[in-house]
């Protein structure tokens, strides 16, 4: 009977693992639910679900019952003027796809449903941006004139009564993963990159000074003769101009070089270094605060400062220099001048919906953002009735937007004068807007940014209340 | 022919036979459900209808013939391994496209029902068939540490066969050594040889990063020796020196250290791993399946239709359709075993079949889910692969053959 004892502990012995092996499988397989996280989800399938703009319009949708491309990205038509905001493919690690495919597209597991409903209409949610609709993003791109397109073109316009981020356009972008894309298409430079931004930074400058001696307003004059020495034995000069005698306003409206190297010259160094660092900036290399846009790393200002009698720190407050800023920072510094001091943290997502939008997940109107405080009251107060003031005396022959309050021009200089870059920081206070917008290579004439201003504030007045 | 008898299994094999073809019928319609959402699988409709049509001709064919034999238990074991191929046919031909593998697969019928044929005349082999079949298991390590191509597997599992195809010499080695094994009964000099050209054949595997191969060559060493020489001392003093060989193995050979160190890992692995789509695909499925409409995730994977088999299929049927699959592979071992009225020379066909299947299917599906190692091997019937099939069919013609004997047997009291 020894025969038939082995043959029954052999069926018990299978019969036990047979029934066992799948329960610990699918064991194993719950214990991995905290493992698995949406960029999974969003790399195996795609971030299920959609994106709109600030009206609703759809930007991109993926239906996992519709979608017939396993490259989501590629069959969607998204435009690419959105390309490297929302993102895709899980190319673009800062970009809306990569921080919230999860809460799109993730449900709460159930362990007979799995991580998808049953009904597949309902997965996927919808996020609803702050963003202006597409016919917006392609004004603004037209308004550019572009004949290169590999040179950078931005615009960043931030709503500072709210933090809406109602435009994040940097050009060249893409909507989809190609091995041929322009270099630099991949990157926001609005959210996440810095650049040289010319004669705006001269806006740092004065508040900077004013935060430092309030008095400067009334008593600042400065003669201009086209050159200011340095202790370094340097100069700092206007090229091509001496402007004589320059108040504050004047200083801003006529962007006197020599005038803002005076100012640096009277710097307090500690004191300048705490309201750089107070802007969130990096002073030198003390690392500025991270500070994230909708969970994407917000690129970090850089000021470099080392000396206040150096060529270079003072030339990095000119906007020369190896200076360099966010356009998004630049656009929170305006809005702090123009309004208390202080700013709402900045946001592109406003809500999260249930595809049938029955139910909201998130909603930003719900929850209280931080408020950034940049400046005094007094400061943002002085340099806002200087930059006005400059603004209208000095900018009148340019066509302007009524809407725009007030606004500062740049020129990032290059070797040859046709190959400089133009910026343009300013205000709309009708609207609560500030904007920043830059465009490479056009000249050091070119008038490209104003076109691109007037073409935003018609758009962002349809728009913004 | 007697259809319907009083009592006996014939009545009983009518009411297995009718549930069968209700098992094969229900998946045809749930999967033609599915294809709706599937371009794949409709453009491979065609194939699984005639997959399905020639189950369904197995199914009753060997009702047929069962009966006329008057042998239910052989009829269990086409009816679970009909279960197994419906299962794999629609998960393979109409999930993964591997319609011309699952064709050929079929041809495996033949030579098993060839090996039923012969060994059910002899039992055991003769001397000279003795050698013969040792020489062939030494012939075919030789071809494959020769010839051996790893596909980018890491192991050189493949031979080319004339340009035309490519074999797996490891799923043939296995099968012969089963005969091999089953031929040692009370034969201690037949015992010896047999034990050395286990060792060697594992070791060869190994050493060709067949670690999967040479692990169930080891577990059906393992049984086979207990089997013949009836010691206990022995078998735990070969499992102790195989887990001092294990150990030395681990430290010296990178890439059985870099296997073992993937264990309990997949999830924390780089995208990428095969693995980590299982768990991830299962997940997503839960317990109800996730059905035909997820390609992405398994198409990134050759393995999802071999290594990843059963994973694959609990992600798109279900939990509960990966319980039928393993209900069907333990019916399919414990259904024979239970006979009363084998040789006991019988019985190590039997009890290898089974630590065959079993060991194949649980290194198979817990590999893939990350429970055990990943070894690659195979799931009987379930996952693609054209010699491991013909292997299967093979070992299931040799399970037929002992169950049904043709010459007298003696039902012993040992």
């Amino acid at each position: 009977m020894r025969l038939e004892k082995m043959k029954l502990a052999l069926i018990r012995i299978l019969i036990l693992v047979f029934v066992s092996i799948p329960f610990l499988g699918y064991l194993r397989i719950l214990c991995s639910t905290n493992k698995i996280g949406g960029i999974e989800l969003s790399w195996a399938y795609g971030a299920y679900g959609s994106y709109s703009d600030r009206e609703g319009n759809i930007i991109v949708d993926h239906n996992p019952v519709t979608e017939a491309e396993e490259d989501l990205f590629q069959a969607s038509g998204m435009s690419y003027l959105y390309g490297n905001i929302i993102g895709f493919n899980g190319v673009i690690q800062h970009s809306l796809e990569e921080h919230y495919d999860e809460d799109l597209s993730a449900q709460p597991f159930n362990p007979f449903k799995g991580l998808r409903g049953l009904d597949m209409q309902q997965v996927g949610k919808n996020l609803r941006t702050t963003l202006l609709p597409e016919s917006s993003l392609m004004r603004l791109e037209a308004a550019f004139k572009r004949t290169d397109p590999t040179k950078l073109s931005l615009v960043a316009a931030y709503n500072y009564q709210t933090g809406e981020v109602l435009v994040a356009l940097s050009l060249p972008s893409a909507s989809m993963y190609d091995e041929n894309a322009i270099p630099g298409s991949y990157l926001n430079t609005v959210l996440t990159g810095t650049l040289t931004t010319g004669s705006t930074t001269k806006i740092l400058a004065i508040a900077t000074a004013l935060e430092q001696d309030p008095n400067l307003v009334n008593t600042f004059s400065y003669t201009c003769t086209g050159s200011n020495t340095l202790a370094d034995g340097t100069s700092i000069v206007c090229p091509g101009a001496h402007w004589g005698p320059l108040s504050l306003a004047d200083v801003i409206g006529v962007s006197c070089n020599c005038a803002i190297a005076e100012l640096v010259k009277n710097f307090d160094m500690k004191e300048t270094e705490a309201f750089i660092r107070g802007l969130g900036y990096t002073f030198n290399e003390k690392k500025g605060e991270y500070q994230t846009v909708s969970r994407i790393a917000k690129g970090t200002s850089v000021l470099r400062f080392k000396s206040k009698s150096s060529f270079d720190s003072v030339w990095s407050f000119i906007g020369q220099g190896s200076s360099e800023f966010n356009p998004l920072d630049l656009c929170m510094l305006a809005a702090s001048i123009a309004g208390d001091g202080s700013v709402p943290t900045p946001y592109l997502v406003s809500e999260i919906r249930s595809r049938d939008r029955s139910q909201v997940y998130f909603s930003q109107r719900e929850e209280e953002l931080p408020q950034l405080s940049l400046m005094s009251e007094e400061t943002a107060a002085l340099v806002r009735s200087q930059w006005r003031k400059g603004f209208h005396t000095y900018y009148s022959n340019y066509d302007i937007h009524p809407l725009i309050s007030y606004a500062k021009t740049g020129t990032v200089q290059s070797d040859n004068n046709n190959q400089s870059s133009r910026a343009l920081l300013g205000v709309m206070e009708d609207c609560n807007v500030s904007f920043f917008i830059f465009a490479e290579g056009v000249g050091a004439g070119s008038s490209v940014c104003f076109d691109v201003a007037n073409v935003l504030a018609e758009e962002i007045v349809k728009y913004v209340e | 022919m007697k259809l319907v008898k009083n009592g006996g299994y014939s009545r009983q094999m009518l009411i297995t036979l009718a549930v069968a073809l209700a098992f094969l019928i229900t998946l045809c319609v749930f999967v033609t459900g599915e294809m709706k959402f599937d371009e794949v699988a409709r453009s491979n409709k065609g194939a699984y209808v005639t997959l399905m049509v020639i189950n369904c001709l197995l199914l009753v064919g060997g009702f047929i013939y069962c009966s006329l034999e008057e042998n239910g238990k052989i009829f269990s074991i086409i009816v679970c391994v009909v279960i197994l191929l419906g299962v794999a046919d629609s998960y393979l031909v109409l999930f993964r496209s591997f319609t011309s593998n699952r064709l050929i697969h079929y041809f495996g019928l033949f030579p098993a029902m060839g090996i039923y044929y012969l060994w059910r005349r002899r039992n055991t082999l003769t001397q000279k068939g003795f050698y013969f079949v040792m020489g062939a298991v030494f012939a075919l390590l030789g071809i494959n540490l020769v010839f051996g191509v790893d596909n980018n597997t890491g192991a050189k599992l493949w031979v080319n066969v004339f340009g035309i195809t490519q074999i797996q010499p490891g799923e043939f080695i296995k099968l012969l050594l089963i005969i091999l094994g089953a031929s040692c009964y009370r034969n201690v000099k037949r015992g010896i040889l047999y034990f050395v050209t286990s060792v060697i054949s594992c070791v060869v595997l190994a050493g060709l990063h067949d670690l999967g191969g040479a692990l169930v060559i080891f577990c059906l060493f393992l049984m086979t020796t207990y089997l013949i020489f009836d010691s206990k001392l022995l078998s735990i003093t070969i499992i102790a020196i195989s887990a001092v060989l294990f150990v030395i193995a681990i430290l010296s050979f990178d890439y059985a250290r870099m296997r073992l160190s993937n264990w309990f890992g997949a999830m924390e692995l780089e995208r990428g791993s095969q693995q980590r789509y299982f768990i991830i695909g299962n997940l997503l499925a839960g317990v109800r399946g996730l059905g035909f409409q997820y390609h992405s995730l398994f198409t990134e994977g050759f393995s999802s239709g071999a290594d990843g088999a059963l994973a694959g299929v609990m992600a798109v049927y279900g939990f509960p359709m990966l319980m039928v699959v393993f209900a069907a592979y333990a019916f399919l071992i414990a259904i024979p075993i239970y006979n009363r009225s084998i040789y006991p020379s019988s019985f190590f066909i039997l009890a290898q079949f089974s630590v065959y299947i079993s060991v194949q299917a649980i290194l198979n599906f817990g590999g893939s889910i990350d429970i055990l190692p990943f070894t690659g091997v195979v799931a009987p019937f379930v996952s693609m692969g054209n010699s491991s099939g013909i292997c299967m069919w093979i070992l299931c013609g040799l399970a037929a053959a002992v169950v049904n004997p043709k010459i007298p047997f003696h039902v012993t009291n040992e």
